[in-house]
C-alpha cells in the first residue's frame, strides 16, 4: 500500500471513529454522562455567582433595624412625659413596618441571623444551605428539567442572565437524555415483559387445539415487536413510582403522606410548586446542614430516575395507543379510496 | 444540477396525448378508472365532510375546551381554598398582632426600666428584642409557607386563572399553592387531564400557526420559485411523465404501465382492499429519476461485479435496456411484473426510516397520479417518546393549495444493504448534487423564526417592566423563566406587593394568563417550523462530514433529491441498499451506503 493510500485509508478511519465518539456521545451512556455533567458544571456556576447574597442581604437587614431603633428612640424622646397608650400606637406602627421591611427581605431569600450571634461582625452566620453545592445542584435539575421550584431563585443579575443561558442549552439536553433513556428503557421493559408473555403462553400452549383435534401452532405469539406493553401496566407503574416516592419523603421529611405525594406527583409533571421542598422542614433548626444536602440529593435522583420512568411509560404507551388506533382504522376505514 | 426544476415542468400531457393505437386502450382504461374514481362520488362528499368538520372542531374545538377547562378550574379552586386562606389570613394577623403587641409592650417595660435614658443601654436592649422579633417572622413565614406575611388574598378569582393555567402549562408558579387536601387532591387530577389537553391544543395550534406562517413567509418574499411550486402539485397530479418529450420508449413504457394497472383493476374485483392497495403501491413502482437510476444502475453493477447477484442483474438488464431508447432518463419499474418489483425491492432495502413522514395513506395513489415517480410513503416511528415537553408535532403531507398530493418527503438515517467487499470501479458518479425537495413548501429560515421568538420575549419584558416596576433585565428573565415552563415564582405580575387586591392587580394576572398562553403557542409553532430545518441541517451536516463514507440519495414523491453521492470505488466496503416494503406499507428510497 503506499503511502497516498495508506493516508486515504486513515483520514477516514479517524473520521469514522470521530463520528462513532459523537455518536456515543449523543446516544445513550454518553448522554446521561453528559448531563449529569451539565448539572454539576451548572451547580458550581451557580454556587459561585449566587452565594455571596446573604452578606449584603444580613447587611441591609441589619440597617433597616438600626433605623427601626432610632425610630423608637425618637419617638421616645419625643414625649416629655410617656403616655403608654402613646406609646403603644406609635412602637406599633414602626414594628409593622419593620415586619413588612423583613417580610419583603424574606421574599428575597433572607434567612434569618440566628440569635447567637452577638457581636456585629460581617462574618457570614451560618453556611448558606440553599446555595451549597447540593442544593446549587438542585436548582440547576429544577431549571433544565423546567421545573423550577422556585424556592431558591437567583438574585444577582449575573445569576438571572447564567439562568437563562443554561436553560437555553440545558433543556435541549435534557429532552435528549429522555428521549434516549426512554428508548432504552421501553426496549428493556418490552423485552422483559414479552419474555414473560411467552413464558404464560408456552405454558398454555399444549391446551389449544384446532376443531380437527390438531394442535394450534398459530397460537404462539408474533414476533417481538408485535407485543405491546398494556397502558394499565404502564399506568400502574407511573402511580406506584409516585407513591412510592410519596412514602419516602414522608418518611424522611416528615410530612403527611398526602403532602408527600402531592409533592412527589407536581414535581415529575414538571410542574413544580415549591411551595414543599425537601429541606424545608429541617432548615429552621440550624446544624443539620448534612441532613438537608443530602435530602436534596436524593431529591435529585429521585427526580432523574423518576423522568426517565415517565419517559418510558410514554414511550410504551404511544406505541400501544398506536397499534390500537391501526387496528381500529383498518377494521373501519377500508374502504378508504 | 437543474434536472430538479425542469422535472416539474410541464411537459406534453403524457400518454394520453401521445400516439399510436396504444391511445385508444390507453383512454379507455384511464376513464375506467376515473369512473371508478367517480362512483365513490358520495363517499368522497361525506369524508370531505368529515374532515372539514375534524379540522373545525379539532382547532376551534379544542381552543373552547382549553378555555372551559381552565374556567372551571379556576372556579373550583377558587371555591376550595378561598375560605381556607382567610382562614389563615385572619390566624395570622391575629398572631402577628399578638406578637408585635408582645414586643412592644417588652419595649415599654425597657424604658420603664431605665428612669435615665442612656441611649446606649436602652438602643442595645431594644435592639435584642428586635431580633428576637426578626426571627419569629421568619420563623413564621418560613412553616406557614407563604413567604409574604401581607394580607392580599390570593385566592381570588385571576389569581385561581392564573393557578389553573400554571396548572396545565406545567409552569407551577408556586406563588399561589393549594393548602387544603382537597385542593391538592383536585391539583392532581386536574393536571393529570389538563396537561395533555394543553399538549394537544398546543400541537394543534403549532401547526395551524406554522402553516399559516410559512404562506405568509412564502408569499411576502414573492419567491420565484413560487408559481411553479404552487402549480406543481397540480402538475404532477397531471401528468404521469415528467420528462420534456415523449419518446416512443416512453409511450411503451407508460402504456405497459397502464397494462398494469389494468390488470389491477381488474383483478379489483377479486381481491381484498387491503392487498389491492398494497399490489397497487407495488405497480406504481416506477420511474426513477435520473440520478437515482443512475445510483440504482452502480449498485447493480456493483452487486453484479461482487456475486452475480441473479436479481441485481435482472435490473441492471432493465435499466440498460432503457438507456439506449431516451437517454436512460426513464425507468419504468412496472413494466416488470410482480416478483420483479419485489426483486428491485429487495435489492434496495431500507431500514431505520426515521423522520419526516407520517403513515400516509397514499391517497395520491389514485388514478390521475399516473405513476411517474415512485411514492413514498413511510412507516414512521417519528415522533420521540419524549414526555410531554415537545408537543407532538408530525408532517402533514399537504401541499400548496391543499391539495393532498400524499406523503411527504422522507430521509433516511441510515440505512444496510446486502452485499458488500471491496470497492468495484464504478464509474465516476455525478458530483455533488444537492438541491432542494420542490415539494414542500416554503421553508422558513430558522433564524426568522428564532427572531421572531426573541421579539416576543423582549416586547413581553418591555410591557411587564412598565407595568410592575421591574427592571427590564428583570422582565426578560421573568418572561424566559414563564415560556419556558420552568416558572419559578420569584417573579409573578400581578401580586406585586400592593396591588394583588386592586382591580388593576386583577387585569395584570389576566394579562399574565393571556400573554403566556399565546407565548407557548408560537413556541409550538417555531419547534413545528424550526425542527425540519435543523434535523436537514444536522442531517446533511453531518454526512457531509463523513462524506466519503456515506452517499445518501433521498428520493422525494415528486421529485428526488440527490444529498450526496460519492465514488464507490474508493473504499473497502461498499453496500448496497436494497428497497423493502414492509408489511405495512411500501417504503420506496433508493440510496446506498458505504461503511
Amino acid at each position: 500500500m503506499s503511502d497516498l493510500e495508506y493516508e486515504r485509508r486513515l483520514w477516514p478511519r479517524i473520521k469514522n471513529a470521530f463520528r462513532v465518539l459523537v455518536a456515543f456521545t449523543f446516544s445513550h451512556v454518553g448522554v446521561c454522562g453528559l448531563v449529569v455533567g451539565y448539572m454539576i458544571c451548572g451547580a458550581f456556576l451557580f454556587q459561585m455567582i449566587e452565594k455571596q447574597e446573604p452578606n449584603t442581604q444580613l447587611e441591609d437587614v441589619r440597617k433597616i433595624r438600626n433605623e427601626t431603633a432610632n425610630e423608637l428612640l425618637s419617638i421616645v424622646l419625643m414625649f416629655n412625659t410617656l403616655e403608654k397608650e402613646e406609646f403603644f400606637k406609635l412602637a406599633n406602627a414602626a414594628i409593622k413596618n419593620y415586619t413588612e421591611e423583613i417580610v419583603n427581605a424574606i421574599n428575597l431569600g433572607y434567612e434569618g441571623e440566628p440569635l447567637n450571634n452577638q457581636t456585629h461582625s460581617t462574618s457570614v452566620p451560618t453556611e448558606n444551605v440553599s446555595w451549597s453545592f447540593s442544593g446549587a445542584f438542585l436548582y440547576s435539575l429544577t431549571v433544565i428539567t423546567t421545573i423550577g421550584y422556585g424556592n431558591v431563585a437567583p438574585r444577582s443579575p449575573w445569576g438571572k442572565i447564567a439562568t437563562i443561558l443554561y436553560g437555553i442549552i440545558g433543556m435541549p439536553l435534557f429532552l435528549l437524555y429522555l428521549s434516549n433513556i426512554g428508548d432504552i428503557l421501553a426496549r428493556g421493559f418490552k423485552w422483559t415483559f414479552a419474555r414473560c408473555c411467552q413464558c404464560r403462553w408456552n405454558c398454555v400452549k399444549p391446551r389449544r387445539y384446532l376443531d380437527n383435534g390438531q394442535l394450534d401452532e398459530e397460537a404462539v405469539p408474533d414476533e417481538e415487536e408485535q407485543i405491546t406493553v398494556p397502558i394499565s401496566l404502564c399506568l400502574a407503574l407511573m402511580v406506584g413510582y409516585v407513591w412510592g416516592g410519596g412514602l419516602l419523603f414522608a418518611n424522611w421529611e416528615k410530612w403527611t403522606i398526602l403532602d408527600a405525594s402531592y409533592f412527589c406527583f407536581i414535581s415529575l409533571s414538571t410542574i413544580g410548586f415549591g411551595d414543599l421542598v425537601p429541606g424545608d422542614a429541617i432548615s429552621s433548626t440550624p446544624g443539620r446542614e448534612d441532613e438537608i444536602q443530602l435530602s436534596f440529593i436524593l431529591c435529585s435522583l429521585y427526580l432523574l430516575l423518576g423522568m426517565a420512568l415517565i419517559a418510558m411509560c410514554f414511550q410504551l404507551m404511544q406505541e400501544e395507543v398506536v397499534a390500537t388506533v391501526r387496528k381500529i382504522g383498518s377494521r373501519l376505514g377500508c374502504s378508504r379510496k | 444540477m437543474g434536472g430538479g426544476q425542469s422535472h416539474n415542468q410541464q411537459g406534453p400531457q403524457g400518454p394520453s396525448s401521445s400516439h399510436g393505437p396504444n391511445n385508444g386502450s390507453v383512454l379507455a382504461t384511464k376513464k375506467q378508472q376515473h369512473e371508478n374514481a367517480n362512483k365513490c362520488s358520495p363517499a368522497k362528499v361525506k369524508s370531505c365532510l368529515r374532515t372539514f368538520f375534524a379540522h373545525l372542531f379539532s382547532h376551534i374545538g379544542l381552543c373552547i375546551l382549553i378555555v372551559g377547562y381552565t374556567i372551571a378550574g379556576a372556579l373550583m379552586f377558587e371555591k376550595l381554598e378561598k375560605t381556607y386562606e382567610m382562614k389563615l389570613i385572619g390566624n395570622r394577623t391575629a398572631n402577628f398582632k399578638k406578637l408585635r403587641l408582645h414586643y412592644v409592650s417588652e419595649l415599654w417595660n425597657i424604658t420603664e426600666q431605665f428612669n435615665v435614658l442612656y441611649e446606649m443601654n436602652w438602643t442595645s436592649a431594644v435592639e435584642k428584642e428586635l431580633r428576637e422579633f426578626e426571627s419569629r417572622v421568619v420563623a413564621t413565614a418560613n412553616t406557614a409557607g407563604y413567604s409574604d406575611v401581607k394580607d392580599d388574598l390570593h385566592w381570588t378569582f385571576s389569581g385561581a386563572l392564573l393557578y389553573s393555567v400554571s396548572i396545565i402549562t406545567t409552569i407551577g408558579y408556586g406563588n399561589t399553592a393549594p393548602r387544603t387536601a382537597w385542593g391538592k387532591i383536585l391539583t392532581m387530577f386536574y393536571a393529570v387531564i389538563g396537561v395533555p389537553l394543553m399538549l394537544l391544543w398546543l400541537s394543534n395550534i403549532g401547526t395551524l400557526m406554522a402553516n399559516t406562517f410559512k404562506f405568509a413567509y412564502s408569499h411576502a418574499c414573492c419567491i420565484s420559485s413560487n408559481p411553479s411550486s404552487s402549480s406543481r402539485s397540480v402538475q404532477t397530479k397531471r401528468t404521469p411523465s415528467s420528462k420534456t418529450e415523449p419518446s416512443s420508449i416512453q409511450v411503451k413504457y407508460s402504456v405497459s404501465a397502464m397494462t398494469c394497472e389494468t390488470q389491477v383493476v381488474q383483478a379489483q374485483q377479486n381481491m381484498h382492499q387491503r392487498a389491492l392497495n398494497r399490489r397497487e403501491q407495488r405497480a406504481k413502482l416506477r420511474s426513477l429519476d435520473p440520478s437515482a437510476k443512475q445510483v440504482l444502475m452502480e449498485c447493480a453493477e456493483y452487486n453484479v461485479n461482487m456475486d452475480q447477484d441473479e436479481r441485481s442483474r435482472r435490473i441492471l438488464h432493465q435499466l440498460h435496456s432503457d438507456s439506449g431508447g431516451n437517454g436512460g432518463e426513464m425507468l419504468n419499474i412496472s413494466g416488470m411484473d410482480e416478483e420483479s418489483s419485489d426483486e428491485v425491492e429487495s435489492v434496495i432495502d431500507m431500514r431505520g426510516v426515521t423522520r419526516g413522514g407520517d403513515q400516509s395513506d397514499l391517497r395520491g395513489l389514485n388514478g390521475g397520479r399516473g405513476g411517474s415517480v415512485m411514492e413514498i410513503s413511510v412507516n414512521s416511528n417519528g415522533m420521540e417518546g419524549t414526555p410531554s415537553r415537545i408537543p407532538l408535532l408530525h408532517h402533514k403531507g399537504g401541499g400548496v393549495g391543499g391539495i393532498e398530493s400524499g406523503p411527504d418527503l422522507v430521509e433516511v438515517d441510515e440505512y444496510h444493504c446486502g452485499g458488500g467487499g471491496s470497492g468495484s470501479d464504478g464509474s465516476a458518479s455525478p458530483s455533488l448534487n444537492k438541491y432542494h425537495l420542490p415539494r414542500t413548501e416554503q421553508r422558513v429560515p430558522v433564524s426568522l423564526v428564532l427572531t421572531f421568538v426573541v421579539l416576543y420575549i423582549m416586547g413581553g419584558a418591555a410591557v411587564f417592566s412598565v407595568w410592575e416596576k421591574w427592571g427590564f433585565l428583570d422582565s426578560a428573565y421573568f418572561c424566559f423563566i414563564t415560556l419556558s415552563t420552568i416558572g419559578l415564582g420569584d417573579y409573578v405580575p400581578g401580586v406585586s406587593f400592593g396591588s394583588a387586591g386592586t382591580k388593576e392587580g386583577q387585569a395584570q394576572l389576566i394579562v399574565c394568563c393571556l400573554y403566556l398562553v399565546l407565548g407557548l403557542a408560537i413556541i409550538a409553532m417555531s419547534f413545528n417550523l424550526v425542527q425540519e430545518e435543523v434535523a436537514a441541517k444536522v442531517g446533511i451536516s453531518i454526512r457531509q462530514e463523513q462524506e466519503e463514507g456515506k452517499g445518501i440519495v433521498v428520493v422525494g414523491s415528486g421529485h428526488p433529491t440527490l444529498v450526496s453521492i460519492v465514488n464507490p470505488s474508493d473504499y473497502a466496503n461498499m453496500t448496497m441498499i436494497s428497497l423493502k416494503s414492509p408489511k405495512s406499507k411500501a417504503i420506496s428510497l433508493v440510496g446506498y451506503t458505504l461503511n
